[in-house]
């Protein structure tokens, strides 16, 4: 995903970044203990996040449920990674309007689904490959749209150092 | 007024990156030692539809974070780059990213 020709969104995004650092779940995140098959859940307010890019259309805002699953240990690129499914959904009857200043676009998003599956290292926790698909959709300019975004990230071992 | 492709993609760069964040274990978590450096190959495929008009794009690109040493006792420095493209620095303490600030301002075109 190219990330330039919009510096004031890129530091919004960094923005966005440091606020989810910094939120609760995260924190809550970082000291839980995963169980194999228990799923971590916490609700989150995406305008906590994803604001000013992202505005709630109706108050109050409805929270977005993620959950982060331990599944175990699975071989993966010839070792051992740890694997984690994380998934949210936006709640029913919520959308948000995003707006794009420097073209004065607003558009609504109505529907946001992610999953992902992460497999790290399960003695260093860096991230070995991840497959995740983000699927949004709404209406912008009178017209209904989607997008379905589907990554996968690999680890070059070659081009690393120090692991 | 035009539904730019652009737009929609950004919104889902917006959404992957904030909720991604969200449930961030991965890198933010690992013990850097002196010298890592982790680099990534990322492909990217979205799919847009609008009014039924369907377009597919495919992205390569590299993801890259190194260590640029210890800050204070306990906080790392650590160097993100897009692409060969720093784009900012990450001081990660213990786990967490606790601010982040900008490298330089140069980013590559869409």
């Amino acid at each position: 995903m190219s990330v330039g020709g919009a510096e004031p969104m890129i530091e919004e995004l960094r923005a966005g970044v440091v606020r989810t650092a910094q939120h609760p779940l995260q924190k809550r995140l970082e000291s839980a203990t995963l169980r194999i098959g228990e799923p971590f859940t916490g609700d989150v307010l995406l305008s906590e996040i994803l604001g000013p890019l992202m505005t709630p259309t109706r108050t109050p805002e409805s929270a977005t449920r993620l959950a982060v699953t331990y599944t175990g240990r699975k071989r993966v690129n010839g070792g051992v990674a740890a694997e984690l499914l994380m998934s949210y959904t936006l709640a029913p009857n919520t959308s948000y309007r995003f707006v794009v200043r420097e073209s004065k676009v607003q558009i609504e998003v109505s529907s946001i689904s992610g999953e992902s599956r992460d497999y790290l290292d399960p003695d260093r926790y860096y991230r070995i490959l991840g497959y995740d698909v983000i699927t949004t959709g709404g209406v912008g300019v009178g017209k209904r749209w989607t997008a379905k975004q589907v990554t996968v990230t690999t680890l070059d071992r070659a081009a690393s150092r120090g692991i | 007024m035009a539904l730019d492709r652009s737009i929609l993609q950004r919104v889902l760069l917006t959404v992957g990156l904030g909720l991604a964040a969200a449930c961030a274990t991965a890198s933010a978590s690992f013990r850097w030692p002196d010298g890592a450096v982790l680099s990534y190959v990322i492909e990217t495929s979205i799919e847009t539809a609008v009014a039924e008009r369907v377009k597919t794009t495919r992205e390569r690109q590299r993801f890259r974070m190194s260590l640029m040493g210890s800050v204070v006792s306990g906080v790392r420095r650590v160097r993100i780059a897009f692409d060969d493209v720093d784009i900012a620095d990450a001081l990660l303490v213990k786990t967490v990213i606790s601010r982040t600030s900008s490298c330089r301002s140069a980013a590559p075109s869409p």
